[in-house]
């Protein structure tokens, strides 16, 4: 083994950053990631400081200020009942973005869930469930989110529990897919050979590779939803009044003069959705490069 | 490939089924029924009046016998009557359903030119300053949603330049006329096709890009093929491909997104029916609507598979 | 070309691929560069035909000389007129070298149309009498299918005929056999070899592989970290040997004459292309070096008339032995017992074929179609053949990661076919594998140290310090430092990663190990290294091998007893000595005739067979014997009868099985 020693001598000199440090190494290099994390934080901050920042509730009513162009102490003026609009989208954003996540928590879960289940065992059990899959992704997701909403009553609740029931199957899918790549990879046969147990496959193998795509994915899925509320609200069939919701401030543009004489109603909320949604899809586009396989499964070839 | 089609409209049934189920059951569970909708109308009401007219529609019989019956019905192409009106649903969704389609179908083709040339463009351009700007103007496109864009739209073109009339399918009064309904047509044409057409861009881009690293674009450079033909005749062809898979998700989004852009153009299309029936509980109407949707849906799918195998050799169904 | 310079990547941190290369090329001469992945040899062809990327890809210096044109520095739109017409090219993977969307007729046509301005029907009678030139069949239908209908070694073909459509007067060559199996590699060789005396070109042909090149052509450069190292005429440089990486290069190579003797690997890994070429890049490997060489970058000096070399040292090694290490095989050969450790008889994997509307089984792929043989203990069994002829399966099944249709596996007198849960568990206690894939067998989110440690913690062997202590052993038996430990795979290079594939699968202290092609992905001077380590494991632990592969030298080289298999059956087993001594199956004949010879003066002698046709559709294996289709000694009987393997060995040679109606006959 005199040849050998000398194998190992390239490795420079210096610690390992370990898989995350890597990752988090490649994220921060990102540029646009960088800045959509820093924008996201200051619209999460903000929102979740809402009290601290913002001089009015979100349903204080000044009667004397209505429809309020920007300026003095409403710094995005009132609406026509005279409610400050920049307490209304701090207070507003809590909203969106609380549906946001814990719709995305709850489609995640059933989705990779189900999608470990088809993807692991096969056979019957997948047909079975890509078939429900299919039928899910055959209705238009805002379509069947509607019907559902107008059975169940709009509220916030609702809408939340409503997006996160139906937007599983595109997680589920992703999951499967990517352990049926996976269980043909040769560490999975190798640790098989070992005599390594199925449980163990699944925990040590497989779920810690299949969760960097997922994890890119349910990222581009707060955005999604986010949207997907904004959506709702505006046609008056998720938060409602007099609670705000980006969206539903955006209702009050259906009204030719005030979409024509007073912008600063709706193009606020507007812009926010679009910010943080915005923020999402860079930070999910960095993650993608950032947890990219490529990296470490290494490429072979030139 | 006729047996994969077979297979496919087989695999359909089920799915089929299951949709219908669904909307029986979502209408099923809505608070108030036809006799309720109808009763409200014609005062005074008593409970045996109520019952009796529960059992002239059949309202009173078991579920799955209710459900039997209202396929039955719905095979032999009839959809029920409207609680609020009182018209055939069929009738309103034929009405009503070429003003979606064209809609939907301009605002797809748009999205589908305008995305894949910038895609490509930013593709060939890449570290350039041209790549960079598209695929920054790519992430804001997908992070405005459509109602927010039409709104906009409304804003610049009909009501600050007034280019554009801001609602309707045709001006008021006026006979009908092509020019004019095209007219009508861009403003929400574009608010629906500009999120749609970032989306192709970004896969159109990717695609381009991962068609450029083959070695067949490698062999037709060395053969001495002109830039163009090698861009457009290797190059693109085989870009398009995945970009079928992008033309079938985006179908089913499309009518979400028609019904939030019909409602602010105030365009008489199905969209605006279906919000309207879903305000007044008007359950057939709503049934309808979505069966008509899953199964527009699902033959897109059909459609899709099919256009894969047209444009790649390589796929054979068997 | 003159002192051609590459750079990729940005200024700081370039990567310095290919680095003052110059060379000439004579009209109608044919000349090879030889060099390992990395060693910028494809970089410097491509950048002569303007084919890099530009950016990342930079030319920081140099001229290419055609016909009194500098091709560097011509426009592209001229340069574009010569690629094809004059000067075309071959690449190495045929799949995906061909447009999958188009047919073969456009793609054939195309740079006729482009550079000759035919017409459609003129182009199209070109292309079909240079199909006809290449040995396609039936040119005319042929034209009009896509890529995905033809195999691999025919692809190639096409893609011979459309870089030679134009008729050019340099074909370049870019390791156009290396993804094809031998027996192709041999077609195509001749192919090539015939068509340039045919039509008179130039050829500058890539390859990895000096035995390969050393039967063909005129001229060898050799290559290492971007530059030309050593350049001679084929017999020169084969004769005297003056750089010491062409030496090692050779000297890993085993060869098929010598006696077994231990393989001289060239130690290290692969150059770190990244630094500034100032120093001499293969001084850190070298068993030469001496301070000068870190210092100072050798230039390349005249050893005779067209033998250039780049050593400040290349006198003195000159004088030294052609081996300077090289010892006696350390294997006590034939130490092997005759009892047999492992029996498989009948074995059977077939993979079921799903069709139709309700997906019935309409058929299967005969993966592996009644395979028996024996290892006995402490010998190495090679199981060799073409791909698709279902040796990895077949080892697969051996340790139950397949589920054998039909067939017996006696290991230790017990039957274990089909085995599930602690049976196959316990079973595999006593049996590892090695994989073929080093980047892909690891998990590439798991530290070293877990990765060896793996089968201890599945098997529930000692504590959690008993194992860490066992872990840090196996580091130490596969040469690997301690400080890997907590490394992940991604860190590693493709020798290390293979080394802690074996490292894992020693780990349980098996008695049989199954290793899955294990070099076949490495560069040749880590190749050696790999197969010494498991040479000296088997000696020090006791080991019993079963060695899937297809490379026949390193096979003669490693293994005890040879099992030749043609799709999914063994047609011939028996010692290495007497297989590669006296084959008997015509398909064992072939398969050794087409081995490249690192010699160029046994080119001519040698005969070689070349095999008509490819390896037919494993779920429509062909009636009889299944090599019939291919067969030279083919009669009526082998179409219609199976043969059954007979013995032809003696007791000197021991058994010596072969499967074929015609063996032993004149």
């Amino acid at each position: 083994m005199t040849d050998a020693t000398a194998a190992d001598m390239t490795i420079a000199a210096g610690a390992s950053r370990g898989l995350w440090g890597e990752a988090a190494r490649r994220f921060l290099q990102h540029r646009l990631a960088t800045l959509g994390l820093i924008m996201l934080a200051i619209i999460v901050l903000a929102c979740v400081l809402a009290p601290l920042i913002a001089h009015y509730g979100p349903n204080d009513i000044d009667l004397r200020g209505r429809n309020q162009p920007p300026g003095g102490m409403h710094w995005l003026g009132t609406d026509g009942t005279g409610r400050d609009i920049f307490a209304r989208i701090l207070y507003g954003g809590r909203i969106s973005l609380t549906v946001g996540f814990v719709a995305v928590a709850i489609s995640a879960a059933i989705g990779i869930f189900i999608g470990c289940v088809a993807g692991y065992f096969g056979g019957k059990v997948d047909l079975l469930l890509m078939g429900l899959i299919d039928m899910v992704l055959t209705f238009p997701r805002l379509v069947i989110i509607i019907a559902f909403v107008a059975v169940v009553g709009p509220s916030i609740f609702n809408t939340m529990v409503v997006i996160g029931l139906l937007s599983w199957p595109s997680i589920a899918r992703l999951t499967r897919g990517e352990i049926l790549a996976l269980r043909n990879q040769e560490f999975i046969l190798a640790a098989r050979s070992l005599g390594t147990s199925p449980s163990v496959i699944i925990l040590e193998h497989i779920l810690p590779n299949v969760l960097s795509p997922i994890l890119v994915a349910i990222t581009l899925d707060v955005a999604t939803v986010i949207l997907l509320e904004a959506s709702l609200s505006f046609l008056g069939l998720g938060a409602q009044a007099p609670a705000a919701s980006w969206g539903n401030m955006l209702r009050d543009a259906r009204t030719l003069s005030i979409l024509e004489s007073q912008p600063w109603m709706w193009i606020p909320p507007g812009a926010m959705i679009a910010m943080a949604v915005l923020s999402i899809n860079f930070v999910g586009d960095g993650l993608r490069d950032a947890l990219d396989p490529q990296h470490i499964m290494g490429g072979g070839g030139k | 490939m006729l047996s994969y089609l077979l297979r496919k409209l087989l695999f359909s049934i089920p799915v089929l089924f299951g949709v219908t189920v669904i909307v029986f059951a979502i209408a099923h569970a809505m608070p108030g029924d036809a006799v309720l909708a109808m009763i409200t109308a014609e005062a005074p009401s008593s409970e045996e009046l109520i019952a009796m007219r529960r059992g002239e529609l059949g309202l009173d019989q078991p579920l799955y016998v209710q459900y039997l019956n209202w396929i039955g019905q719905i095979l032999h192409g009839n959809l029920g009557r409207s609680f609020v009106n009182g018209r055939s649903v069929g009738e309103i969704i034929g009405e009503r359903l070429p003003m979606t389609l064209e809609l939907m179908g301009v605002a797809l083709l748009i999205a589908f030119l305008l995305g894949t040339t910038l895609g490509v463009i930013s593709a060939l351009r890449q570290y350039k300053l041209t790549d960079y700007s598209l695929t920054l103007a790519g992430f804001v496109g997908v992070s405005i949603p459509d109602f927010f864009m039409g709104l906009l739209l409304v804003y610049v073109f009909a009501l600050e330049l007034r280019w554009l009339p801001s609602s309707g399918i045709s001006t008021a009064g006026d006979s009908f006329s092509l020019l004019d309904n095209l007219k009508h047509l861009i403003l929400p044409a574009a608010a629906l096709a500009l999120f749609r057409a970032a989306i192709f861009m970004r896969y159109a881009r990717a695609g381009m890009l991962e068609v450029l690293n083959q070695s067949y674009m490698r062999t037709a450079k060395a053969k001495g093929l002109r830039p163009s033909t090698i861009t457009l005749r290797h190059g693109l062809r085989n870009a398009l491909i995945p970009l079928v898979t992008v033309f079938g998700l985006a179908l089913p989004t499309l009518f979400g997104g028609s019904v939030v852009i019909e409602t602010i153009f105030q365009w008489p299309g199905i969209g605006l029916m279906f919000i309207d029936s879903v305000v007044n509980r008007d359950s057939p109407v709503i049934m309808g609507y979505v069966l008509i949707t899953a199964i527009i849906v699902m033959l897109a799918n059909l459609a899709t598979d099919l256009a894969y195998s047209v444009l790649d050799p390589r796929v054979s169904y068997d | 070309m003159q002192g051609l310079s590459v750079e990729f990547g940005p200024h700081g941190s370039a990567v310095y691929a290919v680095n003052d290369v110059s060379f000439e090329l004579a009209e109608g001469e044919s000349l090879a560069i030889v060099g390992e992945s990395g060693s910028g040899k494809s970089v410097t062809v491509q950048t002569l035909m303007g084919l890099i990327r530009k950016p990342p890809g930079r030319v920081t210096a140099g001229r290419a000389l055609f016909r009194g044109r500098d091709l560097l520095a011509i426009p592209d739109s001229e340069l574009r007129q010569i690629r094809g017409r004059d000067i075309a090219m071959i690449f190495q993977d045929p799949m995906s070298s061909l447009n999958p969307v188009l047919t073969i007729g456009l793609q054939l046509t195309e740079a006729l149309r482009e550079h000759q301005e035919l017409s459609e029907a003129e182009a199209e009678r070109q292309a079909l009498d240079m199909l006809e030139l290449v040995g396609i069949a039936n040119g005319p239908q042929r034209m009009r299918a896509f890529p995905h209908q033809f195999s691999g070694g025919q692809l190639q073909r096409i893609g011979i005929a459309m870089a030679l459509v134009c008729k050019p007067s340099i074909l370049i060559a870019d390791e156009p056999t290396t993804a094809l199996d031998v027996t192709i590699q041999a077609q195509i060789v001749e192919l090539v070899s015939r068509l340039q005396k045919q039509l008179g070109m130039a050829i500058i042909w890539i390859s990895h592989d000096l035995s390969l090149v050393a039967g063909f052509v005129d001229r060898v450069a050799v290559m290492y970290a971007g530059s030309i190292v050593e350049c001679a005429d084929v017999d020169e440089l084969f004769s005297t040997t003056t750089h010491p990486y062409t030496i090692g290069l050779l000297n890993s190579i085993p060869s098929l004459t010598a006696e077994n003797t231990r393989l001289v690997p060239i130690k290290g890994t692969p150059p770190n292309v990244t630094l500034p070429p100032t120093f001499c890049a293969f001084a850190p490997r070298c068993d030469y070096a001496e301070a000068r060489c870190r210092e100072q970058k050798p230039p390349l000096e005249t050893v005779n008339a067209g033998h250039t070399t780049a050593c400040w040292r290349w006198r003195e090694v000159d004088h030294l032995p052609r081996s300077p290490a090289a010892a006696q095989r350390v294997k006590p050969a034939g130490a092997a017992g005759q009892e047999a450790l492992l029996t498989v008889t009948d074995l059977k994997v077939h993979f079921p074929i799903r069709r139709g509307v309700l997906r019935r089984q309409v058929g299967a792929v005969h993966a592996v179609d009644g395979v028996s043989f024996e290892v006995l203990r402490g010998e190495t069994l090679a199981l060799v053949g073409e791909s698709g002829c279902g040796k990895s399966t077949t080892g697969r099944a051996v340790l139950g990661l397949e589920r054998p249709s039909a067939g017996s596996i006696v290991f230790e007198g017990r039957d274990y076919a089909g085995a599930t849960g602690e049976e196959l568990k316990q079973r595999r206690r006593d049996m590892q594998m090695v994989f073929q894939n080093p980047f892909g067998s690891l998990n590439p989110r798991m530290t070293v140290g877990r990765i060896i440690g793996e089968g201890l913690r599945a098997q529930k062997i000692g504590t959690r310090a008993t194992r860490d202590a066992r872990v840090g052993e196996l580091l130490a038996l596969v040469g690997l430092r301690e400080a890997l430990r907590n490394r992940y795979p991604f860190e590693l290079s493709g020798g290390q990663r293979q080394r802690v594939g074996i490292a894992r699968a020693i780990a349980t202290n098996p008695k049989f190990i199954i290793a899955d092609e294990p070099i076949s992905a490495l560069d040749v001077s880590i190749q050696a290294q790999i197969v010494n380590l498991l040479d000296d494991l088997k000696v020090r632990l006791g080991l019993t091998y079963l060695f899937v592969g297809h490379d026949l030298s390193m096979i003669r080289y490693l293994s005890d007893r040879v099992a030749v298999m043609y799709l999914g059956r063994i047609v011939e087993i028996g010692t290495t000595a007497s297989v590669f001594g006296s084959p008997l199956h015509p398909y064992t004949r072939a398969l050794l005739s087409a081995i490249p010879v690192p010699d160029p003066k046994a080119g001519g002698t040698r005969r070689r067979i070349v095999l008509g046709g490819g390896v037919p559709d494993p779920s429509k294996p062909p009636s009889g014997c299944h090599f019939h289709p291919r067969c030279p000694k083919a009669t009526d009987i082998c179409s219609k009868v199976d043969p059954q393997p007979r013995d032809f060995g003696s007791t000197t040679t021991g058994r010596h099985l072969v499967a074929c109606h015609h063996a032993g006959e004149a």
